[in-house]
């Protein structure tokens, strides 16, 4: 099984790993996840129960390590490209006090 | 030396408050004071304070401080500044006078970068019209800055958390996204062209929205800062007793944050202020993860959130769009309190 340690990383590295190994895992295998960040394990957490993601985690001495399946039904995808805007820059008739 | 001031933090700007959880927690524990001239206290976790002198005028109060957003000093003291006035703008005020707040590491830092932070403070509080007439600095890592201002305000005329009324449309006057930017440009993720917007809308003073807001009459707005899009309309929803409806995919974004999102980076703040929101929230079923996150992502010198009546929602968007604000737009709207403060769709 694929192991990616993130030893030492700080948020938000650890969940962009995280979604990385997920796009490249095929459907039914799993994938090991280390972080020593409380907070990145409370992260990840959160952003696979809220996407349906099978996992389980275990703590040992500061270390968690997440052991994450890919089922076949995957979260939601958008085409990001849908939502990526065009800025206009705030230029021009500012009006200033 | 070339100073970098990203270099000294993890998470700077408005990201780094509190979790409003926590402040909540703590905050009941504080005696409101009872004095029939406090017209606003935190009651209604309202931007700013406000206290009557007479039925003309009533003073508008507020502090922000917070650890660097970007490298260069004089742009952090830019953004500081500019994020500090906007809770008087956000309450339909005029900001006056303010006082500088600066926690400076001067073993590790040259003063020059201490004296550039102030000068930018200076650059946007002379822009607002702002006299900044004292302050105060104490040596500390990292460093942080901010200003406590004091604005005017015709007792009559107070724009709060609790003005939001139901049949309200919901104006948003600057995209989101900064925190998500931000995080991205640590990560090497975001782009110089997005980085580059993020810092100049975070520099734009809400001034012009203010004006709009006065001109018609609104009663309900915030601005979003650190608690995101989403807990600053859960305040105001829960001020107003209203359920706020938001239509997530109408939400203006900054450049590529949808993106960044969608590769992971998202920011710690985001979920802090998720923890904060979910269980107020009502979520349709098909809510798109990247879109609710983006919503909970914090902001620093954030755009006002406003309540407007329809009949004169076009015209304010026009002049909005007119002075500076060329991305506002409607994203919600305000109905009868329902079983959730919140409701999110797509």
């Amino acid at each position: 099984m694929k192991i990616i340690d993130t030893s030492g990383q700080q948020c938000p590295a650890p969940l962009i790993a995280t979604k990385r190994a997920l796009k490249e895992t095929e459907t039914g295998d799993s994938f090991k996840l280390i972080t020593d960040s409380q907070n990145a394990f409370n992260n990840i957490s959160s952003f696979l129960r809220d996407n349906k993601t099978e996992f389980s985690s275990e703590e040992l001495n500061g270390v968690w390590t997440f052991t994450i399946t890919k089922k076949t039904s995957e979260p939601l995808t958008t085409n990001p490209e849908d939502y990526c805007s065009q800025d206009k820059l705030p230029e021009g008739n500012i009006v200033k006090p | 030396m070339k100073v970098d001031l990203l270099q000294m933090v993890e998470t700077g700007g408005c990201s780094s408050k509190i979790s409003p959880r926590q402040l909540e927690e703590f905050l009941k524990y504080l005696p409101v004071p009872h004095d029939p001239n406090i017209l606003v206290n935190i009651d209604t976790h309202d931007d700013a304070g406000v206290y009557r002198v007479n039925d003309e005028l009533a003073l508008v109060f507020t502090t922000d401080f917070f650890p660097p957003v970007c490298s260069d000093p004089f742009e952090f003291g830019q953004i500081a500044a500019a994020n500090s006035i906007s809770d008087v703008y956000a309450m339909g005020g005029t900001p006056v006078i303010a006082l500088n707040i600066m926690m400076f590491p001067s073993s590790s830092l040259p003063l020059e970068a201490c004296a550039e932070i102030l000068k930018g403070g200076a650059d946007i509080a002379s822009e607002a019209g702002v006299r900044i007439i004292g302050g105060h600095t104490i040596d500390d890592f990292p460093p942080k800055y901010g200003l406590a201002v004091v604005g005017y305000i015709h007792p009559e005329k107070i724009i709060t958390n609790s003005g939001a009324k139901p049949g309200d449309l919901l104006i948003l006057t600057k995209p989101i996204g900064i925190g998500v930017i931000l995080a991205g440009q640590r990560m090497k993720m975001s782009s110089e062209k997005d980085v580059n917007l993020a810092k100049k809308l975070m520099k734009t003073l809400n001034y012009s929205g203010a004006e709009v807001m006065k001109k018609y009459n609104i009663k309900g707005a915030t601005d979003v800062t650190g608690y995101g899009l989403a807990g600053h309309a859960l305040k105001m929803a829960r001020a107003s007793n209203v359920t706020i409806e938001m239509y997530l995919g109408k939400v203006p974004l900054i450049g590529d944050t949808y993106r960044l999102v969608d590769d992971g980076c998202i920011p710690g703040a985001a979920f802090r202020n998720l923890e904060f929101v979910e269980n107020d929230s009502h979520l349709t079923m098909d809510v798109r993860y990247n879109l609710k996150m983006i919503c909970m992502d914090a902001q620093t010198s954030g755009g006002l959130l406003m309540c407007v009546p329809p009949e004169v929602s076009e015209n304010i968007l026009s002049d909005l769009h007119k002075t500076g604000f060329p991305r506002s737009a409607v994203i919600g709207r305000v109905i009868e309190k329902k079983e959730k403060y919140l409701n999110l769709e797509n």
